[in-house]
């Protein structure tokens, strides 16, 4: 009963400033309510909208795009790069360090410091292009490079991130088993997929769904660098929220949208978690 | 369980503490002094004049009317003015007195928060309705009620370079034809490849040109979308070719503060832009101070231009609406209309003060663009339009052809005003009819 007593103020606290709003919030995305929340019944039509409007639709495509680009690359990297600094060499510790600074630069500063990297006329990725006898790319103005350039900038900010989980769960596998598999006559290759892979799996998992989740909530690169643009190439679910929110002053909307996001989200992550205990089991 | 208890009235001490140190709304007042609170935004480079206006427009205000004190709310940045108004509205504080964007303010007089004003326009005989741009007058009624009045309003205009213009022997162009002309001329007579620029994937700068040419963007009633007349698209070709057709304008540098570093390095001889930034101009490009001037926009099928600005408004909430309305025509006076003007560059809305003796030798460019502001139009004040106009329209069509040199421009507008239309219907289907400017 005690214990019981001593939970209670912090899941007040949750309640409060956690379910209580997100309750509310889910009242109101049946409404139309404006800024002033002037609120009047709605029934379906926002979640409707969703289904109906052009933009809405092309949020959600232009989030699994996003999605279909980031999550694998991030995998395939963030583990690469793992298995790289998972040696021991004069240096290793520094190099470490360096490859995390990423993660330590907050996402706004990060964002600016690529608006002038993939700027059209000035920006030194267009001048290394040039010099290669390249065109220079329209990064940020182009409809088809735009979100490749977003997925560039995400990637340069999580992927150190995950490669340092990568690396703590590489440093977990017993020794024993690579000496065995070499025994075996395994080469480099067969050790990674019958040794590595299935020792990393549930980290592999789960890197895999916060990758996914962090994608379906992209927000700030599109936010500070583009706003959706150019032509609604990089609009996101989002920003979307966000918009409708904050510009139009739909609440009502904008938490319908919040919804269905966090609706997918969550079915994705269940998806997600079953697929990796059947893994686990077989593997 | 005496843990329990050291927590519960731990926790419900700090929570007390919490409560007491924090804010209750609005500051106290002295016992038997009246206080008007009065907010307005900070925008842009004239953000700490404005401020220095306000705060010494207050002062004065106060010496005049003792008991009286004005809390002059004026360094919100602008991207957040309407956000933090809104949760003092929901918190039940809504500020007493305030100014705001009439796009803006559209969105508030829709919520029923702002004061009308016609008893006060019919009592006090010290506040001259002919004084102000008709247009402006106009834009702050709905249904014949008069819910704001004009603080100040900014027209697009011409600027150009004098001494460059002298060297290629042209006059500032007053139809769409001569302005044509002289953009060859400079080409030829300077041998400047590009003597003209303005930020085409703008959606403001556009409008002037769809009016000149006879388009519309919405109907009246504010129902239907107007942009896949033949007019319309006209002028969006118009702007287009100017870029890729006739290579007036560089097509990579249109855009944004591009325009501005164009003609800080003198590299353009003309640019379109608006009273508003006339002030800030000798500051920003002293290099230029004296070889530049202004003109009205040349005439298309008609003359037209963008007129519009920031308006005056009392909140219903108000506690004293008299003392709010002296404040308000205080403010307007031409004497203080001037001092706006001399201390933040921006315009006046007051048509007294363009008559001024000191204003008219101080801020002859204003005075030279006064017929905008008589016959100088707003884009349609209804409460979407930015959705429409800045989002949509500006994602669709200006954002996909303006960098494209054989950008279709009647297909991106017929796939815009779907869109557009989409968003017209879904608002007039939860929303009754209030048509700002009837």
């Amino acid at each position: 009963m005690t214990g019981w007593l001593f939970l209670l103020p912090g899941f007040g606290i949750i309640c409060l400033c956690v379910l209580l709003p997100a309750a509310l919030a889910l009242g109101l995305s049946f409404t139309n309510c404006s800024r002033f929340l002037t609120v009047q019944w709605a029934g379906l039509d926002n979640y409707r909208r969703i289904l109906t409007d052009p933009v809405a639709l092309k949020a959600v495509g232009n989030t699994l795009y996003y999605l279909a680009l980031f999550v694998p690359t991030n995998l395939a990297l963030a583990l690469g790069i793992a298995l790289l600094l998972n040696r021991r060499f004069p240096g290793i510790k520094f190099i470490r360090s360096v490859y995390f600074v990423p993660v330590a630069v907050s996402g706004i500063v990060a964002v600016s410091i690529f608006r002038f990297l993939f700027n059209y006329d000035n920006g030194p990725i267009n001048a290394v292009i040039s010099t290669m006898g390249f065109e220079p790319v329209p990064w940020l103005a182009s409809e088809g490079w735009a979100m490749i350039a977003i997925v560039m900038i995400t990637l340069w900010k999580s992927t150190a991130f995950f490669s340092i989980i990568f690396l703590a769960a590489l440093q977990d596998v017993p020794q024993e088993l690579y000496e065995a598999a070499s025994v075996d006559g395994a080469g480099r290759w067969a050790k990674f997929f019958h040794v590595t892979a299935p020792s990393l799996l549930p980290v592999i998992m789960i890197v895999f769904t916060l990758s996914a989740i962090g994608a379906f909530r992209i927000f700030e690169p599109m936010f500070v660098l583009t706003r959706g643009g150019p032509a609604d190439s990089t609009v996101t679910v989002s920003l979307l929220a966000y918009g409708a929110a904050f510009s139009s002053g739909e609440l009502g909307y904008a938490n319908a949208i919040s919804f269905v996001l966090l609706t997918v989200i969550l079915a994705v992550t269940l998806v997600l978690n079953r697929i990796s205990r059947k893994l686990e089991a077989r593997w | 369980m005496r843990q329990v208890l050291i927590l519960y009235v731990g926790s419900l001490l700090l929570m007390a503490g919490l409560w007491l140190m924090g804010g209750h709304g609005r500051p106290l007042a002295t016992t038997g002094e009246k206080t008007i609170e009065f907010w307005t935004y900070a925008g842009g480079g004239s953000a700490g004049r404005s401020t220095r206006f306000w705060r010494g427009l207050a002062d004065r205000f106060e010496k005049e009317n003792p008991g009286v004190r004005i809390l002059t709310v004026t360094d919100i940045d602008q991207g957040n003015y309407v956000q933090m108004l809104s949760t003092r509205v929901i918190g039940g504080t809504p500020p007493d007195v305030l100014i705001m964007d009439d796009n803006m303010a559209v969105g508030l007089n829709e919520e029923g928060l702002i004061a009308p004003l016609d008893d006060f326009l019919r009592r006090d005989p010290t506040y001259h309705v002919e004084d102000f741009p008709a247009s402006m007058m106009r834009d702050g009624r709905v249904a014949g009620t008069q819910y704001w009045i004009p603080w100040y309003g900014g027209s697009s205009c011409l600027m150009y370079r004098t001494d460059l213009f002298e060297q290629a022997g042209v006059s500032p162009p007053r139809t769409w034809q001569e302005f044509l002309d002289v953009c060859r001329t400079l080409q030829a007579k300077l041998n400047m490849p590009h003597p003209l620029a303005f930020d085409v994937e703008v959606a403001f700068w556009l409008m002037p040109w769809v009016w000149q040419n006879g388009g519309e963007i919405l109907s009246p009633d504010h129902r239907k979308v107007l942009i896949d007349s033949p007019e319309f698209i006209e002028a969006v070709q118009f702007v287009h070719d100017l870029m890729y057709q006739h290579h007036f304008m560089d097509s990579g540098l249109a855009r944004g503060m591009l325009v501005k570093d164009l003609w800080s390095a003198g590299k353009v001889a003309m640019i379109i832009g608006g009273t508003w930034e006339i002030g800030m101009m000798d500051d920003n490009y002293p290099q230029w101070k004296g070889r530049w001037e202004v003109a009205p926009l040349p005439a298309g099928r008609l003359a037209a231009s963008f007129y519009g600005g920031q308006q005056l408004m009392m909140t219903r909430k108000c506690k004293y609406p008299e003392l709010a309305w002296r404040f308000m025509v205080y403010a307007t006076r031409p004497e203080n209309q001037k001092l706006w003007t001399d201390i933040t560059g921006s315009p006046p809305a007051n048509l007294k003060t363009l008559e001024m003796t000191e204003f008219r030798r101080e801020h002859a460019h204003f005075v030279r663009l006064k017929q905008a502001m008589l016959t100088g139009r707003n884009n349609p004040l209804a409460p979407f339009f930015a959705e429409i106009w800045y989002g949509r329209f500006s994602n669709v069509v200006l954002h996909r052809v303006m960098s494209d040199p054989n950008g279709d421009v009647a297909a991106a507008v017929r796939e815009a005003v779907s869109q557009m239309q989409k968003i017209v219907d879904n608002y007039w289907a939860s929303h009754k009819h209030f048509v700002q400017g009837e």
